[in-house]
């Protein structure tokens, strides 16, 4: 799994590692049942702070993409994470998009909608 | 301190289980029984006793001389990576045979006949523990592989790189992936064990312990950032090795065939001039290190690790 960061950018860094590591389980980089890295081990790798590593981590979480236990750390998800993770990145590509053309969600959905 | 007088350290260190020898059998002297059991049977009766002077005399003269090779392997001048796993190898050695005499002296002590002596029990576990932890604190004396100096040159251009802009940071890391063969030769253990467990359970118990042991060294985690590329071993990734960017040359993909590195794992190429996380047939990423030396690991994915090594190593190269 590689994940990139540039601080110079105006995305928030949690924001931008969990990209990375959503893109990885899209891919199928890392595997469903495989273990992420330690978040102290990433953070030092990566010179930022832990508790941005586990916002990420507890974004992706929340996506319903890893698990995260006391003592095993992160492992991502049993079953469909790939198509999950390709699912989420492109709703967030479709909210991006909508947002750029003006369009509130009900407007967003009524699009989806009509293609389906 | 210098890197021989390290490895002097650890040669005296290997060295002091063999002086426990002759320290314990001049205080033991009198309480012990002549002859000494030699052997016990699966039942734990002693079938085999050898004269008390012969015994102690065979201890010694083994445990001495290895402890002899130690001091001498440390000062010769050969490879000090070779020169450490003789030390080292010599700390295991010392410390088993040392163990040895130690249980058969203390199960004997006011005992009149050597035939009615106790066979050993948890003494087993002691005696695999004991070496362990004298091998492992032989490696700690011993200390760090000496650095290399740093490489001069960059990467050739031929090599792939990342597109890493100027602020970039990157990480790559991944599990390392065993070949299911290698849990398989665990299997032959655990049937030992499994045999061994009615006539003696404290030999089954640690042959089921030293194959977890063996399972925690299994799982490796391999890291390349810009301190360079790191191997942490068990499930907690501790201890580590760590290969400086300073000391990388340059990084492209290969590939590895089992044979070629006589097994599994963390080893020394048979030519001696590499090392290798060799954990499969297969995609590997080989890096050229200061000295003329090498390393090899078994990665999914060796396009995009060594493009990101040699970007790493780009950046370096411009920092310095």
């Amino acid at each position: 799994m590689l994940v990139r960061i540039d601080p110079a950018s105006g995305v928030p860094l949690a924001d931008q590692i969990a990209a990375q590591v959503r893109g990885a389980v899209a891919s199928g980089t890392v595997a469903p049942g495989d273990r992420l890295p330690a978040a102290r081990d990433l953070a030092e790798s990566l010179q930022v702070n832990m508790h941005t590593i586990l916002r990420a981590y507890a974004q992706l979480r929340d996506e319903g993409l890893i698990e995260l236990r006391r003592g095993r750390g992160a492992t991502v998800c049993k079953g469909e994470a790939a198509d999950r993770a390709q699912l989420i990145d492109a709703a967030r590509r479709v909210l991006d998009a909508g947002r750029r053309l003006g369009l509130d969600i009900d407007e967003l959905i009524a699009e989806i909608r009509r293609l389906a | 301190m210098t890197d021989r007088m390290r490895l002097l350290r650890g040669a005296v260190v290997a060295a002091v289980p063999a002086a426990v020898i002759p320290l314990t059998a001049w205080i033991w002297w009198d309480r012990l029984p002549d002859p000494l059991p030699m052997h016990w049977n699966l039942s734990g009766a002693v079938d085999r006793t050898a004269g008390l002077t012969a015994t102690l005399t065979g201890y010694l003269v083994v445990a001495g001389l290895i402890a002899l090779t130690a001091l001498v392997s440390a000062v010769i001048a050969v490879h000090w990576r070779l020169r450490r796993a003789v030390v080292a190898g010599a700390g295991a050695l010392t410390a088993f045979a040392a163990g040895i005499w130690l249980i058969t002296a203390a199960l004997s002590l006011d005992v009149a006949e050597a035939t009615a002596v106790d066979g050993p029990g948890w003494h087993l576990l002691a005696l695999f523990a004991g070496t362990a932890a004298w091998t492992g604190l032989t490696v700690l004396a011993c200390g760090p592989a000496p650095r290399h100096p740093a490489v001069a040159e960059r990467p050739p251009a031929t090599l792939s790189r990342l597109d890493l802009g100027d602020g970039q940071r990157a990480v790559w890391t991944e599990r390392g992936a065993v070949s299911r063969w290698a849990y398989l030769a665990l299997l032959p253990l655990f049937g030992v064990a499994a045999a061994l467990a009615l006539a003696n359970p404290w030999v089954a118990v640690s042959l089921v312990l030293l194959a977890l042991v063996l399972i925690a060294a299994f799982q490796t985690r391999i890291t390349v950032d810009a301190r360079g590329l790191t191997i942490g071993f068990g499930p907690v990734g501790r201890p580590r090795v760590l290969i400086p960017l300073d000391e990388i040359v340059s990084a492209r993909p290969d590939t590895v065939r089992i044979a070629e590195w006589g097994g599994w794992g963390y080893r020394n190429s048979l030519d001696m001039r590499g090392r290798g996380l060799i954990l499969r047939s297969g995609d590997a990423v080989r890096l050229e290190l200061a000295g003329d030396r090498y390393f090899l690991a078994t990665v999914r994915d060796p396009a995009t690790v060594s493009a990101l090594l040699n970007s790493l190593l780009d950046k370096n190269f411009q920092n310095r």
